[in-house]
This record gives C-alpha cells, structure tokens and sequence, in this order.
C-alpha cells in the first residue's frame, strides 16, 4: 500500500499546479462538448485538439490530452444515453439501458448515476494503476495472437446476451457486422476483399459513421415513423432541487456492487492491448445481467444495465494506460494518438518510460484521477441544460442531429463514401429497430470482427495449423476452459428452461 | 494568446537572424499558403515527421512568411492522401511526406497513382529495420538463428502482410539460404507482444518501435537492414557486415505534385537543405531513431526507382503480388 | 414490411457470399485458409439464418392476412410518408454537400426539413435554417479545423 500513496502524492504534487489544473479544466470541458458530437470520440478528439498542445511543457500537455480523452469519453455517453448514438464502441453498450432510461423520463437520474459511475470506475482504475503497473505489465505482454483470439471469442460469446429476446435476429445482426468487418485489405493476406476497386474502402469501413448511421439516423427515422414529430415537447422541469433530477434510493442500493464488480471487469479488461473498454463494457453487462434476479429487465431502462457498462468502460480506460506507459503499447484508438503525442514530445515510451519519466507518469495518472472529479462536478452542473435538449420540440431537433451526424461523419476523413454509408446504414437501421434486430450486436461485431480473424489466422500459422496452440500454452488453456465452461453452462441454462416451461405447458394443458 | 505572441517573436527574431532565406530562384514563390497534406493518421510515424517539418518551416520562417495548412487525410494506407495531392498536378503550393507505404501501397493495390505521379524532392531520413529477438531467448546472433532454422520452423512477424518487414524478413532468409514462416499481425502493439508472450522467434520492426524494449533490455535487435550502421544505435551490427549481404530501408522524404516547374522544385530542395541543419531536426532524427542520410532531387527520384525495384522484386518472389 | 425487410437481408445475403466466392481465394499457396475463408464462412451461416428469417416472416405474415377481423396493419398510426420525405431530403442533403459546399446545403435542408414540418412559422424558420448551419460551420470548420467542402462558395470563405 505504501506504494500506491508515495506514487499516488508524487503525481498528485506535478499535477497539482493552478497551471496544470487550469489546463486540466479546459481539456474536461472541451473533450467534454468535442465528445457530445457524434463521430467525435476519444480518438479524434484527442487528434484535433493535439495542435493546441504544441508549445507546452510535455506534462502540461499530456494532462490536457489526458483530459480531453476522459471529458470525450464522457460526453460519447450523453449522446448515447439523450438520443441513442454511441460515439465510440465502447459506449456502444450503455446505450442498450441508457436509451430506455431517458425514453422513461429518467434522462436526470441516468446522467447523474453515469457520471458517478464513471467516477467509480476511473478512481478504481487509477488505485489499481498505482498499485499494481508492473505485475500487470507483464500480465499484458504475456499474451500473444492464441490468447487474444479467446479472450475476441469470449466477448464475442457475450454479446448473445445483449441481443435482445430474439436470438435468431441477434446473431443476423452480429453476422451482418463480421460482414462488413471483411470490407478492406485482408492483413494477414493482403489481398482486398469487396473493396469493388474504390481505394477508399481499403482501408476497410470504419465503425463510427456505422454506429452514426444504425444508431443515430436509424432511431431518428424510427421515430419520425412512429410520429414523435407530431407530439408537443413534454415539459419536463428538471432542477437541481426537483425529484425527478437525482436518482432515488433504489438505484443506489441496487447498484452498489454493480459498482465494483464493473471496475474491477473493466480494468483487467483495459489492461489488454486491442479492444479493452469494448470488450470490458460487454462483459460488465453480461455479467450483471448474469447475476441479476430480474434479468428481464435489462434492456428496457435498468439502472444496473447503465452503470455496468459506464464503470467498466472508464475503468478500461485507466487499465488501457498500463500497457501505454509501462510497454509503449496503446490499448486503443485514443491511447495510440496519445503514444504519437509522447514521442513528439521526445518522450520515449516503453518500459523505461517510468524509471526516466517518473515525474511525468505519475503526473498523468494522478491528473487522470482530478480529471474524473472535475467531470463529476461539470456534468451534474451541465446535466439540466442536456435535459433540457429533450424539451424541444422533435420536429426542431431532428435537423440538428442530421447536420451533426452528417457534418461529423464527413469530418472524420473527409471521405464521401463514408458519409453516404451513413444514409445506407440509417435506412439499415430504421429497419432494424422497428423489426427487433439488434443494432449494438452489430456495431461491436464489427469492431471485434477483424480483430478475431486476424488472431485466430495467427495462431494457426504459428501452431502449423494445429489448433493445439489453444490448450498448449497456459494463459489460453485457462482461457480455453472459461470458453468452454461458459458455451457449456449456456446450453444447459437454456434445456433446463425449456424443460421447465415444457412442464409448465402440461401441467397447463392438463389442467385445462 | 501569450503564446502565439511568443512563437511570432520566436519566427521574427529568427527570420532577422537567418537574412535573405527565400526568392533566390523562383521569384514570387511563395506567394500563397501551402497544403501540407498528410496521408496518415495523427500520431504515427509520417504525421510526426511532416509536423516536425513544418514547425521547422514556420521557426525559420522559411516559406516566404506564408501560411501552411497541416491537413491528415488518412485511410486506406496512404491511398487516399497522396491521391489527394496527386491530384493537384503542376500545383506547387501542396506538398506531402513520403514514408513506406508511399512505395508499398501502389504496389499490392490498385490506388490510381504510384511514385511517380510526384515530384521528388529531398529524401530526410531513411527508415530501416531491425531484427529483434527476447533477451532470454537463446540467439545471440543472427547466425544463432540461422542455424535453428536448418532444423525447426523458425518463425519471424512483422506489421502487414507485405510491408518492408517482410522485405526485410524475406531478403534475410534469401541471403542466408534458409526457409522460414513469416507471421503478419495487424498492427504494431499486437507485434510487440507476440514476441513478449514468445509467440514468435523473432521479429521484425522499426527502431522506434522496440527501442523502448530495447533499451529496458527486454529485446536484443541483432541485425540492421541499412548499408552502414545507424547513427542512433551504433552498437547494432548491419546484416551485410555479418555475411547476409542485403540492404534496404524506405525514403522519408518530402515529396511535390508532379510536374511542378524546375525552378520551383530547386527552390525547395535549397529550402530543405536549410532545415536539415537545424537542431531541431537532428534531435527528431535522433529521439526516433532514424538514420540521417540525405538526397536531394534527381538523385532522390533514382533512389526512389531502385527501391521500388527491389520490393516489388521480393513480394514477386516470395509470391504476395503477380 | 416485415417480410419486405427479411427478403431484403437474404438478397444481401446472398449477394455478399456469392461476391466472395467468386473474387477471393478460400486457400493460400500452401493450403492455409486464404482471404476467402472467413467471407465464406460468414456468408454462409448469413444465408442460413436469412433464411429461416424469411420463411419466419412470411409464415407471420401469412397468418396476420387469414385473420379477416385485422381492420390495418397495427394499431397505432404511422406516418410512412414522413418517414421517406426526410429520407429523400438527407439524400439531397448528400447530393449537394460537395457541389454546394456545406453551409448552403445545410441550410438548404434545415429551410427545406421546416418547411415540411414547421409549416406556418415563416419568420422562424427563416432564421433557424440560418443561424444552425452557421454555427456548426464556425463550429467545426474555424474552431475544430474540420475542413468541410465549400463548394461554390469556395472563393469567398
């Protein structure tokens, strides 16, 4: 414990400064309104704003940056929660409660039990980051191409349970997403696959202009069919003093474990290279919807389903800096800007960083930790003007939101293709939310997709094409057995209702 | 706001200092603001290169007190931002950096333009690769390595499927006369650890790249795929000194619309001599591990042939193109 | 609809898998599973579940017409009609992004979007179809350095 505290006092008096702090303040509130934009998450946030940098001292910058990256973070999850457009991946999954919760007329107590639960999971994250970066260091760079293809397929197995109650329209959607992840050049071949010659589908399809369009336009057109437009704005009075604002009793009482248990999911699954807070936010979900006596309830407004993912994903994000400062591996899109923005700062990442740079680590960690309280402040500040935005009339705040997921989109690389992709998703979309497929199924499908092929490819060149790879070495036994284990339990979970409900039916039919 | 007003003074002072820089050759150029196009991402390895370069530019005042417009037009491996700059033939106020991927992407795609829809103007910096393997593992030398090859799979990574790593990997094995597996991954982070979790006996990388783990004395590089030894990592033996006689590394050079007017293209190439003298871009040079061998012009374009030769005569032979 | 949609999926379906087979490699030179194998993969369990989907719905489908007492589709309203206006205009919206230039066009469907849903509010329209594309211009294009198209009003901002 020792020390966590001398590491945790030595950042905390570099980042400590009014200069630092100011810089601080202004990375949270512009990563904050940068990440309210759909297609502007972490990553690009942090990619646009890094110019602002130039000229500061490297801590300074990097605590701005570091700012930036937990405010957009945040700010992805509003959107994700106000009107159902993730911004990044890893919010894809709280909008499968968030959504409901907001369409429920609780926006308030959603938006403050996210941002406690952010807060939850990025102080748990950085105690976990002081206390244990070196072991978890070497946690991380024992896994190679057979161990991250089972821990893609274990997220992968998880997203069934957020798929909805239709199983079979689940897995289409899942599928639809692989199929659009073989878009591009194939890395382990390089040859191109359904790239029809464009040199701008090369590079394959993005998922952010994907999530915009499924999620954004889709539910936008879904609910101009159902004739949301037609409606007055409810006026909703929404203050700090009124009620409905905070959330009551209940919620706290019945998430308090869902706090820790998110943290701790989300960090170990950040501290992995490749898609941490994505694949860390599913399993926070599944596992509370696991565990929960009412599991039918997620999906349809659970305070639960909203804090899971919100803990995990922002704990992923300080678990994602353990493999970027103690190897120089970024765990994720923004982190790996964040990596470029090191070295042009003449810093070198890697496992010296730490011993060369403590002073600079440490200050970003601790800056990583003020960053999470300034947003708890900020939002529950700026929480009743994002309300707010539900008090409009639909009919006036559908053209903001096109422009918004149109403009944003065609920011993000100035590419026509994508932004067209855009209408042809929405119009997927639409169809997939009036008819009960899953559109989140979809999105991380894709994002986890290619990452699955490529390793499992890996892993079969390196074992000559012998799956034995999978139980030989020990990290991916162990991982192979919780795969097993889980299909296992699944299967049997499912017969034993059916069973029930079998019994259920004669006994029905019998006394009828 | 106190900053803008510093770096002015900082370019006012220095444009004092430096006196007549510019309008030797081509009068009245420049007289508009230029479009720094980079075909990557923010963060890696071309965009830091290009950022270095125009903040040199904008320090000295060496583009004539013009604007430049530092853009990042990223997707399909460079495809689509050189495309972008191809694009403005004979246009003298867009430029772009090259790095691997310059050469590589027209190669293994169909991308519309290759090298030579540019005007080459200076080559900064080349970009060459290291062999590396564990510290713990039991080569010592490339030599080590060779050997276990002659009776196990010996298996080597790189980023892509047919980048300069496996270039490298496959010149390597054609020197030494052994076969081995090469192993892409996707991208670098997952590179790093497939070596780290002893996935692989070796790989291949850019300097920048393990450098980190090199210096933590996690990974030994054990062969370097320049003619001479790097300047940065001098203790790093070439694989031509040790009997596996190939060279080759990729151009990081600044590179022109095609067909844009001599004088205007010598203009530059006298530009950019000036910014390879600074010390801001010696200690780039040096913080990524770069070697630091120029050409300029003519010389760049032949330079730019030969390379071009050389990997498509690999990918040929080692069968990833036709 | 419903039925419309299913099919729609199982045309893709099969357009997708039949596009792979026919330009992809399942194999590499030395037998490994080539760029081919996974599209196939994928294509095929798509089919498969398309499928089922398909017959599934029209089954539904079926079922919903032998019941003479359905007075319409469902209960509650619907408003298709809207639903494809707003489709067309963000395709317009597309069309004329690069040949107008982004803020033209975005007040073109903003002015266009009102005019259909806001009927009779002239004056407030006006100003909503000017000031909103306005200040995503100067949002993303001056402060966020965005670098949207400027169209024909290229030589003026």
């Amino acid at each position: 414990m020792g020390d966590i505290s001398t590491n945790l006092m030595q950042g905390l008096s570099v980042a400590l400064s009014y200069y630092n702090i100011l810089f601080l303040v202004i990375g949270v509130s512009v990563g904050m309104v940068v990440g309210l934009f759909p297609g502007f998450g972490p990553a690009a946030g942090i990619a646009i704003l890094i110019p602002m940098t130039f000229g500061l001292e490297p801590t300074t910058a990097i605590i701005l940056l570091a700012g930036i990256y937990y405010g957009a973070m945040y700010g992805g999850t509003i959107t994700s929660i106000l009107i159902n457009t993730p911004g990044e991946s890893a919010t894809v999954a709280s909008t499968l409660d968030g959504y409901p919760l907001a369409q429920n007329g609780r926006a308030g107590p959603a938006l403050v039990m996210q941002a406690l639960a952010s807060f939850v999971g990025g102080t748990i994250g950085v105690i976990l980051i002081c206390a244990f970066t070196p072991a978890l260091a070497k946690f991380a760079s024992s896994f190679g191409p057979s161990e991250y293809f089972l821990i893609v397929m274990l997220g992968l197995l998880l997203l069934t349970t957020m798929m909805g109650d239709n199983l079979l329209k689940g897995i289409i959607s899942a599928l639809i997403g692989f199929a659009i992840a073989t878009v591009g050049v194939d890395a382990i071949s390089g040859a191109q696959r359904f790239t029809f010659g464009s040199p701008e589908l090369i590079g394959g399809i993005y998922f952010v202009p994907v999530a915009i369009g499924l999620f954004g336009i889709g539910e936008l057109l879904h609910c101009i069919h159902i004739g949301l437009h037609k409606k007055q704005g409810e006026k909703l009075k929404v203050s700090f003093r009124s009620k409905d604002f905070w959330p009551d009793m209940k919620d706290y009482v019945e998430s308090k474990f869902t706090f820790f248990r998110g943290s701790i999911i989300g960090f170990v699954a950040g501290v992995l290279p490749g898609s941490g807070a994505t694949i860390g936010s599913i399993l926070a979900y599944s596992v509370e919807k696991k565990v929960s006596s009412e599991p039918e309830k997620f999906g349809k407004g659970e305070m639960r389903g909203l804090v899971a993912p919100e803990t995990a994903n922002n704990a992923a994000s300080a678990g994602a800096m353990v493999p970027l400062i103690s190897l120089g591996i970024p765990g994720s899109g923004a982190t790996a800007v964040l990596l470029g923005a090191l070295m042009m700062w003449g810093l070198q990442p890697g496992p010296t960083l730490i011993v060369n740079q403590p002073d600079f680590v440490w200050g970003l960690i601790a800056s990583m930790y003020l960053g999470n309280m300034m947003l708890v402040l900020i939002s529950i500040l700026a929480i009743p003007l994002f309300v707010k935005f539900l008090d409009v009339p639909y009919r006036l705040v559908v053209p903001v939101i096109v422009v918004l997921c149109m403009v944003g989109t065609y920011a993000l690389h100035s590419s026509m293709i994508e932004t067209w992709l855009l209408i042809l998703t929405g119009v997927l979309g639409f169809g997939m939310k009036s008819y009960g497929y899953s559109p989140a199924a979809t999105v991380l499908a894709l994002v986890l997709g290619a990452m699955a092929e490529n390793t499992f490819l890996q892993s079969l060149i390196i074992g000559d094409g012998s799956m034995k790879i999978f139980i030989e070495r020990p990290i991916s036994l162990v991982l192979t057995i919780i795969l097993l284990s889980v299909i296992f339990f699944t299967i049997l979970l499912r017969v034993k209702k059916m069973l029930k409900n079998r019994k259920l039916n004669a006994a029905v039919g019998a006394s009828a | 706001m106190k900053l803008l007003k510093k770096a002015l003074l900082v370019g006012a002072v220095a444009s004092l200092a430096m006196t007549p820089l510019t309008g030797t050759a081509a009068s009245g150029y420049p007289s508009k603001q230029l479009n720094y196009t980079i075909a990557f991402g923010p963060g890696g390895g071309n965009d830091l290169m290009s950022r270095t370069l125009v903040k040199i530019l904008k320090k000295y005042d060496l583009f004539g007190g013009q604007n430049i417009r530092v853009e990042n037009r990223a997707g399909g491996s460079g495809a689509i931002g050189f495309n972008h700059v191809a694009k403005q033939k004979g246009n003298p106020y867009h430029a772009s950096s090259t790095s691997g991927n310059f050469l590589g992407t027209p190669i293994v795609s169909d991308t519309g333009w290759t090298y030579k829809d540019f005007t080459p103007i200076a080559l900064l910096a080349q970009d060459a690769m290291f062999l590396v393997v564990r510290s713990d593992s039991k080569f010592k030398t490339l030599k080590d390595l060779v050997e276990y090859a002659k009776t196990n799979d010996l298996k080597i990574g790189g980023t892509g499927a047919a980048g300069p790593e496996r270039v490298v990997a496959g010149l390597f094995a054609e020197t030494a006369g052994i076969k081995f597996t090469y192993v892409p991954s996707q991208d670098d982070g997952g590179l790093i650890t497939s070596l780290t979790s002893s996935s692989l006996d070796a790989i291949v990388a850019n300097p920048s790249e393990v450098s980190g783990q090199v210096a933590a004395g996690n990974f030994i590089p054990l062969g370097y795929s320049e003619r001479k030894r790097s300047t940065v990592f001098p203790d790093v033996p070439t694989f031509a000194e040790q009997g596996y006689d190939f060279d080759f590394a990729l151009p990081r050079g600044v590179v022109l619309p095609g067909d844009v007017p001599t004088e205007i293209r010598d203009w530059w190439v006298d530009t950019l001599k000036k910014v390879v003298e600074t010390p801001e871009w010696n200690e780039y040079l040096e913080t990524k591990g770069l070697s630091g061998n120029t050409i300029f012009g003519d010389e760049f374009a032949i330079y730019l042939d030969k390379t071009d030769k050389d990997f498509r005569g690999v990918l040929k032979r080692i069968g990833v193109i036709k | 609809m419903q039925l419309f949609f299913s099919l729609a999926l199982l045309v893709s379906s099969l357009a997708y898998t039949v596009y792979g087979v026919q330009t992809l490699d399942l194999f590499d030179s030395i037998g490994r599973p080539g760029p081919g194998y996974f599209p196939l993969i994928i294509g095929l369990m798509l089919l498969l579940c398309t499928t089922i989907n398909a017959v599934k719905s029209f089954k539904e489908r079926a079922a919903l017409l032998s019941e003479e007492n359905t007075v319409s589709d469902e209960a509650e309203e619907r408003y298709v009609k809207d639903t494809v206006v707003v489709v067309a205009l963000i395709t317009l919206f597309l069309v004329t992004l690069n040949v107008l230039g982004s803020i033209i066009s975005m007040m073109l469907f903003v002015g266009l979007f009102l005019s259909y849903f806001n009927k009779g509010k002239l004056k407030f329209n006006i100003i909503y179809s000017l000031m909103l594309p306005i200040g995503v211009y100067v949002l993303f294009d001056i402060l966020l350095r965005a670098g949207l198209p400027k169209g024909i009003l290229s030589g003026i901002i």
